[in-house]
């Protein structure tokens, strides 16, 4: 899309031009640990907002450049072509809280958060799924009792991403704990260094620490750090949530573009019809999702309802688990040696490891509401097709 | 999203409600019966609603609209399943005489295209019907005429047709040749499908004289069959596209309505997830179509109308399978509309060219690309 727009054709040419002045090289050689990995996204991320082109789609009076959704998929796919680094342990914050903030948040909130942000100054991740509320979001249950002009929060949360290396995390906490189970939930902005916080790695089935525990015991958050009112948090975070599957699949769906010209590589070296016809059709596939996905995000932009943003969820998941078994069938044996070290899973470009896209995959088909959860949502929401009878309207 | 939508949006509407009008699944089982399996009344609606010359150039009676807008058409021809004649005598028939025809072959044959006086058909293959073939027809200089012997194999909606254009071999190279379907030596050999909704026929050629007229000489025959079967596949995918879209629409009414186990259906998972698939297709085949008919002689033309053709009859035949799964025993009846569905599919998925073929020109193409 967009190669017959002469004003988006010159802003690509004057972000690529930025870019080949001021995107690092070689970087990939020194991203060897997630602190060093931290600090070359850091010091990116620095260098895009002293040029302009930082935070495209946060608005201006924020420091953002209030770029339109065609200028940020061009964005995304000038930062592909260029290899710039992915500044993904800055994704929480600048996709997620921004977005929270923008429309929920008080202008102090926004104050202290977003400039802080944008000099990479705040890293921050999410605290929503506990170990028995997972798919069951809403069943959360670390607790947060009104004390003067505080809460105390004591309880447990679990597959926060980044939460050892992060300084803020969006918490969903409960509050009412008689009220049905979504009516009593409310969203906070807790500082992580507090007290009464032990953060503990899990490590994935990469053998990476992506994602942790945390626990709480008497932790306090000021009140003036609620989003929006006590009780309202289960609608706040429907927004949260929305982002993942809007513009922030940008840069995951050029990386399986990536991957996907690999694969036709790979056919070409193997030679047979077989091989052949298998590249085409992922390549097919990936052609469609990435239009589907700009087509959506345009029609987003336009203010038409949307409800594409689970049925994107579920054909890029499981269409980059399809074609990661299917390159893993065509390296053979060399694809089934252990990587270096997993450290920037979320990297926009391919970057040598099938096995490590692969397994990650599961990530996406299972994080951020399962893919069963998703078809829920397309069938019930989407198609209108009756809710399956709830087991606790039989008990009452 | 701009006027463009806007004025697509309208044609669709007015095209679904013709379509609802005249061509209810009640309708279409009447005609399906009938001889010729096409109803005419409703081909005389369609050029008075402008659909046949949408992509004509006014100078020979269209009104050179865009493929933006015939996408709508065909999707609306799909959903309704209706019988019309319109890809092989518009899109083929016509789309080879603009390609390759003169000035005066085009304003020969073209207006009666336009305005649905007549039906024509491309008779572009080999016995198989299939492009990856060799032709099986051939023209000879005899006694200073052209004859033209042999057979096309599969051709759709030649039973009707006035007139059709002919591919044959020339010596060692194809050439494109009009043929006036009432000729001498022209024998239509109609076929039984199983999809009722579409008619083909084996054409057999026995010494057919050719007018030097009607050699359709402008253009290298090869390449301009190469860009009939693109056209005719986004074609097929946009039918592809309308009937995907059906198909969502009646397997969710129908599990939304049946009760089993004290529940509707479509409550339990196992059917909801079929639906939720469904619509996974339907959407994605949508933006193919609609982005391969968007890319029509751009940059990007020859890589979507393969991706279009080749996904959308891979999904437009799975998305069937679920469906009829999904109706359960009355999905294996003739009574329910979901096999019209199933079978259309199935013929759409190796009309003009099948899914593998068409990954084929996919691979030849972004080889091309990588070369230059």
């Amino acid at each position: 899309m967009f190669e017959d727009d002469p004003e988006l054709q010159a802003f690509r040419l004057r972000y690529r031009e930025f870019l080949d002045a001021n995107a690092p090289r070689g970087w990939r050689v020194n991203a060897t640990s997630p602190d060093t990995t931290l600090e070359i996204q850091r010091s990116w991320l620095r260098t895009t907002v002293a040029g302009g082109w930082g935070a495209a789609h946060w608005p201006t009076e924020y420091g953002g450049m209030g770029a339109t959704l065609a200028q940020q998929i061009m964005m995304q796919q000038e930062n592909a072509r260029a290899g710039a680094p992915a500044v993904t342990m800055f994704g929480m914050a600048l996709v997620h809280v921004a977005a929270t903030l923008l429309e929920f948040g008080t202008p102090e909130q926004r104050h202290e958060h977003m400039p802080s942000i944008l000099r990479g100054d705040e890293i921050w991740c999410q605290g929503f799924s506990e170990p028995g509320a997972g798919s069951d979001l809403a069943a959360l249950s670390t607790r947060a009792v009104r004390d003067g002009d505080n809460y105390i929060i004591n309880g447990q949360k679990i597959w926060s991403s980044g939460a050892n290396r992060a300084d803020w995390c969006l918490l969903l906490v409960r509050t009412d704990p008689i009220a049905v189970k979504h009516k009593g939930i409310t969203f906070v902005l807790l500082d992580l260094h507090s007290p009464g916080i032990e953060i503990r790695p899990i490590k994935s089935l990469l053998g990476s620490q992506e994602f942790c525990e945390v626990f709480f015991t008497d932790v306090v958050v000021p009140v003036s750090n609620r989003i929006g009112e006590e009780n309202e948090g289960w609608h706040i975070c429907q927004t949260t949530l929305a982002t993942e599957r809007g513009p922030y699949l940008l840069p995951v769906v050029n990386k399986l573009r990536g991957e996907c010209a690999e694969m036709g590589r790979l056919a070409e070296a193997i030679g047979t019809d077989h091989a052949a016809q298998v590249a085409a059709s992922f390549h097919a596939e990936v052609t469609i999702l990435s239009e589907l996905l700009d087509r959506t995000l345009i029609k987003a932009a336009f203010g038409k309802s949307g409800n594409e943003s689970s049925i994107l969820k579920v054909y890029y998941s499981e269409l980059s688990q399809r074609l990661t078994t299917a390159a893993l069938e065509m390296v053979g044996l060399d694809a089934q040696l252990s990587w270096p070290e997993a450290f920037d899973l979320n990297s926009d470009t391919f970057d040598g490891s099938w096995g490590m896209s692969h397994y990650w995959s599961w990530s996406w088909t299972i994080a951020g509401g399962s893919n069963e959860i998703q078809r829920n949502i397309i069938g019930e929401r989407v198609l209108g097709l009756p809710r399956e009878p709830r087991p606790e309207a039989k008990v009452r | 999203m701009g006027p463009n939508d806007e004025l697509a949006e309208e044609l669709r509407a007015s095209a679904r409600k013709a379509l609802d009008d005249r061509m209810p699944t009640t309708v279409l089982r009447q005609v399906i019966d009938t001889e010729d399996g096409i109803d005419r009344s409703l081909y005389a609606l369609a050029a008075d609603l402008g659909w046949l010359g949408l992509t004509l150039p006014e100078s020979v009676g269209g009104s050179g609209g865009s493929w933006h807008e015939l996408a709508v058409v065909l999707e609306e021809i799909g959903r309704a399943l209706a019988p019309l004649p319109m890809i092989a005598s518009v899109v083929v028939a016509a789309g080879a005489v603009m390609l390759a025809g003169d000035d005066e072959q085009q304003q020969r044959l073209i207006p009666g295209i336009a305005d649905g006086s007549a039906i024509a058909t491309g008779a572009l293959f080999g016995a198989s019907g299939r492009p990856d073939e060799p032709l099986a027809a051939r023209v000879e200089r005899r006694d200073g005429s052209l004859v033209l012997s042999g057979v096309s194999g599969f051709v759709p909606d030649a039973h009707v047709s006035s007139w059709m254009v002919v591919a044959a071999t020339d010596g060692a190279v194809p050439t494109l040749v009009v043929v006036d379907s009432s000729a001498p030596g022209v024998r239509i050999e109609r076929l039984d499908t199983t999809d009722v909704t579409r008619r083909l026929a084996h054409v057999h050629f026995d010494d057919v004289v050719i007018p030097s007229a009607n050699v359709l000489a402008g253009a290298d025959a090869q390449h301009v069959i190469d860009e009939l079967v693109r056209r005719a596949g986004v074609a097929i995918a946009l039918d592809s596209v309308g009937g995907l879209e059906r198909v969502v629409e009646i397997t969710v009414a129908y599990v939304g309505e049946r009760e089993q186990f004290g529940r509707k259906v479509g409550s339990f998972q196992a059917v909801k997830h079929h639906c939720a698939n469904l619509l996974v297709f339907s959407e994605t085949a949508r933006v193919a179509g609609r982005a391969a008919a968007d890319a029509i002689d751009g940059a990007r033309w020859v890589e979507w109308a393969a991706i279009a053709k080749s996904y959308s009859g891979d999904t437009y035949t799975e998305a069937t399978r679920i469906a009829v799964q999904c109706f359960g025993g009355v999905g294996f009846t003739w009574e329910y509309d979901i096999h019209f569905y199933m079978k259309r599919a199935r013929l759409s998925q190796q009309l003009f060219g099948s899914p593998t073929y068409h990954r084929q020109l996919l691979t030849r193409e972004l080889r091309g690309r990588t070369a230059d």
